[in-house]
């Protein structure tokens, strides 16, 4: 069973069987390519930003958002296989912490990231948006440890 | 949510993760419990319950 580690923000390697490991970790890369796909190509990172000049990959564009869409539903596929086998007290935590990152992700972006945009010419990006919601999270996953494990540190085995 | 799941685990002489591992759950999930800081589901009370070869209430209560 999936047990979290490095205070919440980790899960513990040894904690996971073989199947877990396969799946949690094929999940995980699948997740990556498509975040760098769409966050950083698609989402407004590569290009100006970046080049300090007029992207010349545009062309690939049509081409890149099938595969992120496509290792996006992968990866989720894999993510729930690997979440229906883990216990509910992990299912719990992680419920937590998501619920946190998506309340942060809101009442951030719409109260004051949204604002900056619209009304002071802020120039946010998709990367930039997602970035609020791994930070929420981050943040969830820190409150649900200390409210549901952090006795654990003093706790003994037996 | 109160119980003593600690007492019942230590009279069986078992350890937070070999209990888990009887009911099918994680080391920290049996440790939130013990501490009052997770409550379980109905179902996984019962198969606590079970384990004991007791009823949910002499296991689970409220503090009143």
């Amino acid at each position: 069973m999936a047990e979290v580690s490095m205070g919440g923000l980790n899960i513990k390697w040894s904690s996971l069987s073989k199947q877990d490991k396969k799946e949690y970790g094929a999940g995980m890369a699948l997740l990556t390519i498509a975040s760098g796909i769409s966050g950083v190509i698609l989402g407004g990172i590569w290009g100006e930003r970046i080049l300090a000049e007029v992207n010349t990959l545009e062309w690939l564009y049509p081409y890149l958002y099938p595969v992120a869409i496509i290792c996006f539903f992968l990866s989720i596929k894999l993510m729930t296989n690997f979440m229906e086998r883990q216990d509910e007290g992990f299912v719990d935590f992680n419920t937590k912490a998501a619920m946190w990152g998506v309340n942060f992700f809101w009442i951030v972006g719409f109260l004051v990231a949204w604002p900056l945009e619209v009304f002071m010419g802020f120039d946010f990006v998709f990367f930039e948006y997602f970035l609020l919601y791994s930070l929420g999270i981050s943040i969830g996953a820190r409150k649900a440890y200390k409210q549901m494990y952090v006795i654990d540190i003093n706790e003994e085995q037996s | 949510m109160k119980n003593n799941l600690k007492n019942l685990r230590d009279e069986s002489k078992l350890s937070q993760d070999a209990f888990g591992s009887k009911l099918n759950v994680s080391r920290q999930t049996i440790n939130s419990i013990e501490n009052g800081k997770f409550d379980p589901s109905l179902p996984l009370a019962m198969k606590i319950a079970k384990f004991f070869n007791k009823k949910i209430e002499d296991i689970f209560y409220t503090e009143n």
